[in-house]
């Protein structure tokens, strides 16, 4: 417990019973001390772009060894090799899951392989780490959590958020109650990017540029929705039950098929609208989620909250600024009510007194190998990430539908609103 | 001109003083009728007490530039009087 306390501490973040029951998958790290001496046996399952960033973090970690890396891609694999000389290399990751001495997996393949590899892990007696989203389809990533469920084995999706320090203090100020209910949540990702990567032969496109393809991508919502959409359910601790959304192709109609512009609504069933824009022709507002509750509103990528009430300037400046504007103004025609109030201005509060050194990857990571080596899978963790996924997907088809979707019954899993009743 | 020693006697210093003293008053009352009006907190006599000596730094230069523009036109007209 006291080594759990610590690694809260050294996140920045204030111990305490709000924070554990905000972000109950912290609880992963309760026999952190127990387990210095233990060691995971890793493979890395598609160490190309994402993978390797996965990599060199994990090869950070004393309790880590990775044992094996798998790719049908050399360069990928080349590359690997060069970072993990030890390891041994396959291009068929059926071969990986059939070594004995491979604890875990990591699995950051394009989302479209994601669902077998997952369940042929479980099946092989193996914890597994997948990259978001958990698949392409619905269906599939229930067989996924269903996987985990039956294998008892530990199932963890890239949910780095889960992890970051100003997330889990934004959420436990929130979860508090201090600054009144949740009104409404706003979340947009803009980026001025193609996606684009360069192919060394055309037989590679679709391998290479799988994002912008249909049958291997839902673009936008499943490569940065899902990252976002699960903070809602996280912040409302609720399920929206209904979604609707438009998407178009409006900058890029000949460079690729998914869409590059999306926007979604998600409501929860206490009529709290949940939004979601997201664009990749443009990157001047970047990504944010707002969370607008009565008494604040909280900023959470950037870590920060600002009290909806502010105190009014003083009187004297009060009395300048009039002074000024009777001056100075044009006469108003339509009284003074239209007015700008005299305000001060709102900077907001951070949420951590200090900046983290990252976005809870490296923490997410270290959750994984901590829940592997002690079979103990973290709270909550599965369902809000399987929740998350299954968001962004229902919004895609929503948009393909061109209608509003209810929460599909057979796809309900037991957790929070989704509960079954007894 | 510039080298010269000047001398500031006791009675401008207090005339000085006591025309700063005014514009010091003055921004203080603006104050109180500033509280009372916006209906602000009292605590702002104190709080705002650097408002304060600011507007009174600015009206005192205010009456600087007057009197010097008094002075300087009473010289011209003297002047012309003992051509």
């Amino acid at each position: 417990m006291l080594e759990r306390r610590e690694f809260l501490k050294k996140m920045g973040l204030i111990t305490g019973a709000g924070v554990l029951s905000t972000a109950p998958w912290l609880g992963v790290f309760s026999e952190r001390k127990q387990t210095k001496n233990e060691v995971c046996k890793l493979a890395i399952i598609g160490p190309g772009s994402r993978g390797f960033f996965l990599m060199n973090l994990l090869v950070q970690n004393p309790k880590v060894k990775i044992v094996a890396v798998c790719d049908d891609y050399p360069p990928n694999l080349k590359k690997a090799l060069e970072l993990v000389s030890d390891a041994r290399a396959f291009t068929d990751y059926r071969k990986v899951l059939e070594m004995k001495d491979v604890d875990a997996v990591v699995i950051a393949t394009p989302p479209v392989f994601h669902a077998r590899m997952t369940l042929d892990a479980f099946d092989a007696g193996k914890h597994v780490f997948v990259e978001k989203a958990l698949s392409l389809h619905p269906d599939e990533a229930l067989a996924m959590y269903q996987g985990h469920i039956h294998s008892r084995k530990v199932f963890f999706v890239g949910q780095q958020r889960f992890f970051d320090p100003r997330y889990i203090q934004a959420m436990s100020m929130i979860h508090s109650g201090v600054y009144g209910d949740v009104q409404s949540i706003r979340m947009h990702w803009d980026r001025n990017t193609d996606w684009r990567r360069k192919v060394p032969e055309p037989e590679l496109e679709k391998k290479i540029n799988w994002r912008l393809y249909r049958d291997t991508s839902k673009g936008l919502m499943t490569e940065l929705a899902c990252h976002q959409l699960q903070v809602g359910i996280w912040t409302m601790k609720s399920i929206p039950d209904v979604v609707m959304g438009v998407g178009s192709l409006v900058a890029r109609k000949n460079e690729r098929e998914v869409y590059d512009n999306v926007s979604c609504i998600y409501t929860f069933d206490n009529g709290v609208k949940m939004t979601y824009e997201s664009t990749n022709s443009n990157k001047f507002y970047g990504l944010e989620e707002r969370v607008l509750c009565e008494k604040a509103t909280f900023e959470l990528e950037r870590g920060k909250y600002y009290y909806e009430s502010i105190p009014p300037a003083p009187g004297i400046i009060q009395m300048l600024y009039d002074a000024e504007s009777k001056l100075f103004d044009a006469i108003p025609i339509a009284g003074s009510s239209w007015l700008p109030e005299t305000a001060k201005e709102n900077k907001g509060e951070y949420v951590l007194d200090k900046k983290p050194a990252g976005d809870g990857t490296k923490e997410l990571l270290e959750a994984f190998v901590e829940a592997s080596i002690t079979n103990k899978q973290p709270q909550n963790f599965a369902e809000e990430s399987y929740y998350g996924t299954q968001l962004c997907l229902l919004g895609h088809q929503a948009m393909e539908e061109e209608r509003i979707i209810r929460f599909p019954e057979k796809l309900k899993i037991n957790y929070l609103n989704h509960s079954k009743k007894a | 001109m510039f080298n010269k020693d000047t001398i500031i006697t006791s009675g401008r210093k207090k005339t000085e003083t006591l025309i700063f003293l005014c514009c010091f008053l003055l921004a203080f009352a603006l104050n109180v009728i500033a509280v009372i009006t916006y209906k602000t907190p009292v605590i702002e006599l104190i709080t705002e007490i650097f408002t304060v000596l600011l507007i009174a730094s600015v009206l005192y230069f205010f009456t600087v530039i007057v009197r010097f523009s008094i002075r300087i036109i009473n010289r011209l007209i003297q002047n012309i009087k003992i051509k």
